[in-house]
């Protein structure tokens, strides 16, 4: 029974004691503060954050914080809900006093400072006396460092020096260098400073007198205030200099050439330079440092100075330009870069670029003409190019013309001015032109909406050139701007072709481009000149078709314009006026190896030839229209020839006669040269591989713009070979008469270039030759067979070619 | 001339669209210019160089020695095959001698210590494809120092 009763008693209990742990409400914290003051068990409602208490505290130490382990590991920050009672732990740090002797009459109060920590280092004058630092004893042999931790209590003791035993080192670098002057207290050491290096020089030592002849070492004490002077020494030399590779190209490109097609005409051009940006002068240079041995150069590379002379053409004579005469705007030594100012537009110059640093050996008077590169310039209001990004500066194409915001988001990508436009460009290297150097609108692109991938022509299309488009458009009004060569090359053989006409699918090879890469615009009160430069375009002669979608190379459509002195190679066509009424003119120029022609007058009365070169065009080296004929606003074409060589052979199976369907023209145009063999005459030649074949010396031909073809209508417009026309009888009365019998009886009518009254020209009418008046003509003395070329009217056509003897 | 050419054309003019409509086409029968498209140097002690802004290749002579610069165009069947050396026309007789050999060969001597540039450009057209090879003449330590 009593064991019963004790077995109740405990589970009693038990439950008891169940029951008041799971309902208990708060939790306690204890707090061990490890000999500081007391603090009192806190109780925490459970879920709430406790409230730290205030500090403990302990004599000598400083409260740190509180922790939840006795080894002090791991603070507590009271920040979080208790969810039990916890023991919590105090932890000290030692405090430290530093006393401060200050050995003089200024007091310095002590600090306490925590273990661990560093003092700060007081703030303590003396009128007389210099500072010179703070040491652990009063013997000044260890001297305290205020980065390092107090673990201690410290006594530190000040040490004064008479401001008279402190001396002060200055250095005199010279050469544009400072160096900090340092305080040396007596008996110790200067401190040599860091190494001093220019473009060539460095600093070898450091010396006690001017004349560099008594070398300080830094190892002495000092004793005195010293001023120490560097030794400067050259250690890079200029073993070379050469002119720059595009003058080098200039000279060469002017001289006289083994290869004529490469000649310039007009070799005596002055190099132009712009006044509105720096013209790149800088010599190619080789440097070299003495090597370990000191015995040898090796190469060094870095950049150098150079420096300039500038000289003045009067008189005939280079004449020395004071910077007084502000011809400069700048030069940069290290670029070779040199800006000329307005004030030197129009002045002939001599400039000398010298480099700095030479030697005494190199600047003896035998051997300094070895490193300086002399160039010469005529300065001109104008904008230098170097690169094909820097012709943008050609380009100024109104707002309301296609292809201007292109153009205008291509310069802000490419930090270039659009506000600015050059009253001239100047080119200063050979510049080929790609893509990249050009809106990419331009051409056809991944994802242009007008072309697909299910488009017959996409693969050869993507990438292409659009039609009609002009690369670089230059609004010509009031004003007069010149893209001047300089003699070099302006390359655009690498640009793609247009495969599109008119952007419309069009059957591989039968495109014809109208795109064109400088388009000339405005009105009669501005002038463009484009000179002394030479062009490769992308459309060389060729059977193949697809160089029919080749670039066109100037295009004017209302300014006056001078070509002069220009080489072109490869065009689909080289110069094209365009319903253009103002005077175009191409001068001392000469064109090769074009696909199409390489002239195209397209309803512009005033263009003359003059003294040019064109040799080997596809098609005819002039092709000319009389455009919308009969019209209100028709326009009659009229071109002249003065002096000119006209060296263009054609077989008839270029490309040119492809793309036009004229080939099936062919025959029927070399037949009519039996008309001409039976006076001891040929416009054909054949070739001297394959007499078989035979070309003929394609000069012109005038057609109406209508007519792509031969044609009935009377197309109207004249050509003029030096003195004589040919001009659809227009301006001659027998030439009228006889090409009445040409539109009246289908009969050809020819020309001569040395027409004589009626004695010059005739008609065939079906058996021979007759005359204005009816009369045959027999005699082969007669002016249509004597000169140099013929002229062939024949529905409504003229076409005009070298005539020649006929060979036995 | 026997018979009227207007008939000679229209009969011709037939024969045309077959004959010149395809052979002709089909055939070439003028030559199509081929342009130089590389200039390859092989002189002995030629060294080509890559990612040199002022040359293609170099060739190291002693001072007073002559070196013949000899080169080979590609494509083999380029129409004008010529080439041009081109110099800085400054320099030669005080820098440099120069002779064209008249077999696409130039023979240079340097008559002193320092460098010079040959640019070899082809003939056929201005073209921006040339080969340039710098012939350099290492000064001595007299030449600069004295």
């Amino acid at each position: 029974m009593k064991l019963l009763k004790k077995l109740v008693v405990l589970v009693l209990l038990a439950l008891v004691t169940t029951g008041c742990v799971g309902q208990a409400s708060s939790y306690r914290i204890t707090f061990r503060t490890n000999g500081g003051s007391e603090i009192a068990q806190m109780e925490v409602v459970k879920g709430a954050i406790p409230t730290k208490p205030e500090d403990p505290e302990k004599e000598g130490s400083v409260f740190v914080g509180w922790y939840k382990d006795a080894e002090l590991t791991e603070e507590y920050k009271f920040d979080t809900a208790l969810n039990k009672s916890i023991i919590i732990y105090a932890k000290w740090a030692e405090l430290f006093t530093v006393a401060f002797e200050t050995n003089c009459d200024a007091v310095v109060e002590p600090v306490e400072v925590k273990e661990g920590e560093v003092v700060k280092r007081p703030t303590v004058e003396n009128a007389e006396l210099t500072l010179m630092g703070w040491y652990l004893d009063a013997e000044f042999e260890n001297r305290y460092d205020f980065n390092s931790q107090v673990t201690s209590d410290l006594t530190l003791y000040a040490k004064w020096v008479d401001t008279a035993e402190v001396f002060t080192v200055e250095f005199n670098a010279g050469a544009g260098f400072e160096v900090e002057q340092q305080n040396v207290v007596y008996s110790n050491t200067a401190t040599a400073p860091a190494e001093l290096k220019s473009t060539a020089h460095r600093v070898t030592g450091w010396y006690t007198d001017e004349a560099l002849t008594q070398k300080y070492d830094f190892s002495t004490e000092v004793y005195e205030d010293l001023v120490l002077y560097a030794k400067w020494e050259q250690y890079v030399y200029v073993l070379s200099t050469s002119a720059n590779r595009n003058w080098v190209a200039y000279n060469n490109n002017i001289k006289e050439q083994t290869n004529k097609e490469i000649e310039y005409v007009d070799r005596t051009q002055p190099y132009m330079v712009g006044d509105d940006n720096g013209w790149k002068v800088l010599p190619i240079y080789e440097l070299g440092i003495l090597n370990a041995a000191g015995d040898d150069f090796d190469a060094y590379t870095g950049a150098w100075h150079f420096t300039y002379n500038l000289y003045e053409l009067v008189g005939g004579e280079y004449v020395a330009v004071s910077e007084e005469a502000l011809l400069v705007d700048s030069f940069d030594k290290e670029s070779g870069s040199i800006n000329f100012s307005e004030a030197a537009v129009g002045k002939s110059l001599k400039v000398e670029i010298v480099p700095m640093y030479l030697t005494a050996r190199q600047q003896a008077a035998d051997q300094i003409g070895k490193y300086v590169v002399t160039y010469y310039c005529q300065v001109v209001d104008g904008f230098n190019a170097y690169t094909a990004l820097d012709l943008a500066f050609v380009e100024n194409r109104p707002s309301d013309v296609e292809g201007y915001a292109e153009w205008a988001a291509f310069k802000q990508e490419h930090n270039l001015d659009a506000n600015y436009h050059p009253a001239n460009v100047i080119l200063h290297a050979n510049i080929k032109v790609t893509k990249e150097d050009l809106p990419k609108e331009f051409f056809y692109n991944e994802g242009d909406s007008d072309l697909s991938p299910s488009h017959s022509d996409y693969a050869r299309t993507l990438g292409s050139l659009r039609d009609y488009v002009n690369l670089y458009h230059h609004h010509a009004v009031g004003a007069e701007f010149g893209l001047y060569g300089n003699y070099f090359n302006m390359d655009t053989s690498t640009l793609p072709l247009v495969t599109r006409e008119n952007d419309n699918i069009t059957a591989e090879g039968t495109v014809i481009s109208h795109s064109v890469i400088l388009h000339f615009n405005g009105d009669a009160t501005g002038k463009v000149n484009v000179k002394n430069i030479s062009f490769l375009g992308n459309a060389p002669k060729v059977e193949e078709k697809q160089k029919a979608g080749g670039l066109i190379l100037v295009q004017v459509q209302g300014p006056e314009a001078m070509v002069k002195n220009t080489l072109s190679t490869g065009l689909f066509i080289a110069f094209f006026p365009e319903l253009t009424k103002a005077q175009m003119t191409v001068e001392d120029s000469k064109s090769y190896d074009s696909f199409n022609s390489f002239l195209y007058n397209w309803g512009s009365p005033l263009f003359t030839v003059k003294n040019c070169t064109f040799e080997g065009a596809g098609g005819p080296i002039l092709i000319q229209d009389h455009v919308r004929p009969g019209e209100a606003d028709e326009s009659i074409a009229h071109t002249e020839f003065i002096d000119c060589t006209l060296d263009s052979y054609v077989a008839g199976t270029e490309g040119w006669f492809s793309v036009v369907n004229a080939t099936i023209l062919v025959p029927q145009i070399k037949q009519l040269d039996q008309i001409l063999n039976a006076y001891g005459k040929t416009f054909l030649t054949p070739n001297p591989s394959d007499p078989s074949i035979s070309y003929f010396n394609f000069v012109s031909i005038i057609k109406s713009g209508n007519a792509q073809s031969f044609t009935g209508e009377k197309v109207q417009g004249s050509l003029t070979y030096n003195d004589v026309v040919f001009d659809f009888g227009a301006t001659n009365p027998y030439l009228q008469t006889v090409l009445d019998q040409t539109f009246t009886l289908g009969a050809p009518t020819f020309q001569g270039d040395k027409v004589e009254g009626i004695n010059g020209f005739g008609y065939f009418n079906g058996t021979y030759l007759v005359d204005a008046q009816g009369n045959p003509i027999t005699d082969p003395t007669n002016n249509l067979f004597t000169g140099d070329y013929i002229g062939i009217y024949y529905s409504g056509m003229c076409i005009v070619f070298k005539l020649y003897d006929l060979q036995a | 001339m026997k018979k009227s050419v207007i008939l000679t054309i229209s009969i011709i003019y037939i024969l045309a669209i077959v004959v010149v409509g395809f052979l002709g086409i089909a055939l070439k029968v003028y030559n199509e210019k081929v342009y130089v498209e590389k200039i390859i140097c092989i002189t002995d002690g030629y060294v080509a160089v890559e990612n040199d802004e002022y040359c293609d290749g170099v060739i190291t002579v002693q001072k007073n020695q002559e070196v013949v610069i000899k080169c080979q165009v590609e494509p083999d069947n380029a129409t004008n095959p010529n080439l041009r050396f081109d110099y800085d026309s400054d320099e030669l007789g005080k820098k440099f001698e120069f002779v064209e050999n008249g077999d696409g060969t130039c023979t240079i001597k340097m008559l002193d210590s320092g460098t010079t540039f040959i640019e070899i450009v082809p003939t056929d057209r201005n073209s921006n494809i040339s080969l340039r090879i710098k012939i350099t003449c290492k000064p001595s330590l007299e030449d600069i120092l004295g």
